[in-house]
């Protein structure tokens, strides 16, 4: 099946632009410090300074993956759910166009894509001044296509569609089928309750046991999931104390599948 | 009321910023009653926080009930010193001070901000807000520790207003 070209979903969806790099220090801190309005894309082949959370390298080889970010407004009372909307949005996108079967793709919580539990996937969200109703949100996904060697530090961690499906994918057109998702279902980016039920059934992610830390610089401790907040928080029943079964809800940190 | 930990917190910080000499409420049967030494400092700025003997908890706790009897003591604490003012937390999440952990921290004790700089970043579920302060003046104290829990409302700073 042919997707639209991104040049027509620019016009379909009134875009304001696309703004292709071939090589740039972090999308999103591109489209920050030029204050780039709401509707603008921008894409790279190479990030010199890809960042994730905690200020980790996002490490992805020129010209073979997806490096974005989608400058969106949005008026909602809820910021931090704009992640799993775009989670779930890159998710639809992945399982709509492979079939990767039971052990395929999964979402990670708060917002990882992962594919043989591996991940393939990670978003980012910046987000300049949360007091304003309508807020102005900076979107950063990374996906990675077409890479088939990874670093020594990832390589356990990290896969891409290639490996898996053993061919390659057209960058452009899963770019187009992302903005184009991402564009038709932004009602759903409103709508807290139907978004959290969604993206609950589609993790699947109560019942399992995970390791929990807050940061880089904290304990792991282990426990159970059980369940995700209507405002995206995780519950875990903490299994550290002896005989003391204890959930938290957390609204940072992150889980590692054991 | 709850008598949890972090109200507790709430109560000994608010004590320590405040110029009251005694706090004493009582709720549902539970007494509490906190006094501390009368301050020798000029009334209009605010004594230095005892540092809590526990650590800030790491996990989020649900957000305790703040009675009413506190918000009105956080009335009377912001009217007795006029020029200091809280910055508090937007959101339930993370609290870092800097940009990156090698980086410098946004602001330290004693700098002079403007209205508009950023001070510190909360973040919750992969979404990084930069928190910027809305009024100028000087940093008299930092309530909060890199990389720690804070709560939706949580005072993160004290600024002396200019």
């Amino acid at each position: 099946m042919k997707t639209d070209s991104l040049s027509e979903i620019l016009i379909a969806y009134n875009l304001r632009a696309v703004l292709y790099f071939n090589s740039i220090d972090s999308t999103n801190k591109y489209a920050r410090e030029n204050n780039l309005p709401s509707g603008s894309l921008i894409i790279a082949a190479e990030q010199t300074k890809g960042r994730g959370r905690f200020d980790r390298n996002w490490e992805s080889e020129k010209g073979s993956n997806i490096l974005l970010t989608i400058v969106k407004s949005i008026r909602t009372e809820n910021p931090a759910l704009i992640n799993f909307y775009a989670s779930y949005i890159v998710y639809k996108t992945l399982t709509d166009l492979f079939t990767a079967g039971d052990n395929g793709f999964a979402l990670k919580w708060p917002n990882d894509i992962l594919l043989d539990g591996r991940k393939i996937c990670g978003i980012l969200t910046e987000l300049k001044n949360i007091k304003t109703d309508r807020k102005k949100f900076y979107i950063g996904i990374g996906i990675n296509v077409n890479q088939l060697k990874f670093s020594e530090s990832i390589r356990n961690k990290s896969t891409s569609l290639v490996k898996h499906f053993n061919r390659k994918s057209d960058i452009s057109d899963l770019i187009a089928r992302i903005i184009k998702n991402f564009c038709e279902n932004i009602k759903l980016a409103f709508d807290y309750s139907s978004l959290t039920e969604i993206w609950r059934k589609a993790a699947k992610l109560e019942g399992k046991r995970v390791e929990f830390r807050l940061n880089d610089t904290t304990e792991a401790h282990s426990g159970v999931i059980t369940g995700i907040k209507d405002d995206g928080a995780i519950e875990i029943e903490s299994d550290t104390l002896v005989g003391v079964r204890k959930k938290s809800v957390y609204y940072s940190g992150e889980i590692s599948f054991i | 009321m709850k008598m949890d930990l972090n109200y507790l917190k709430k109560l000994i910080k608010m004590l320590d910023t405040s110029e009251l000499a005694e706090i004493e409420i009582e709720e549902e049967g539970t007494k509490i009653r906190l006094s501390k030494p009368r301050p020798k400092m000029v009334a209009s700025l605010p004594v230095q926080a005892v540092q809590p003997a526990q650590p800030v908890p790491q996990q989020v706790l649900t957000e305790a009930e703040v009675s009413k009897n506190l918000i009105k003591m956080q009335e009377n604490i912001e009217t007795k010193n006029e020029n200091i003012s809280e910055i508090r937390s937007p959101m339930v999440g993370t609290y870092y001070s800097s940009p990156s952990p090698d980086a410098e921290a946004y602001v330290k004790t004693g700098d002079s901000i403007k209205a508009g700089a950023v001070i510190c970043i909360i973040e919750a579920m992969k979404l990084m807000n930069e928190i910027e302060c809305e009024i100028s003046g000087k940093i008299v104290k930092i309530l909060v520790e890199n990389g720690h829990a804070v709560e939706y409302d949580q005072p993160l700073f004290l600024i002396e207003k200019d």
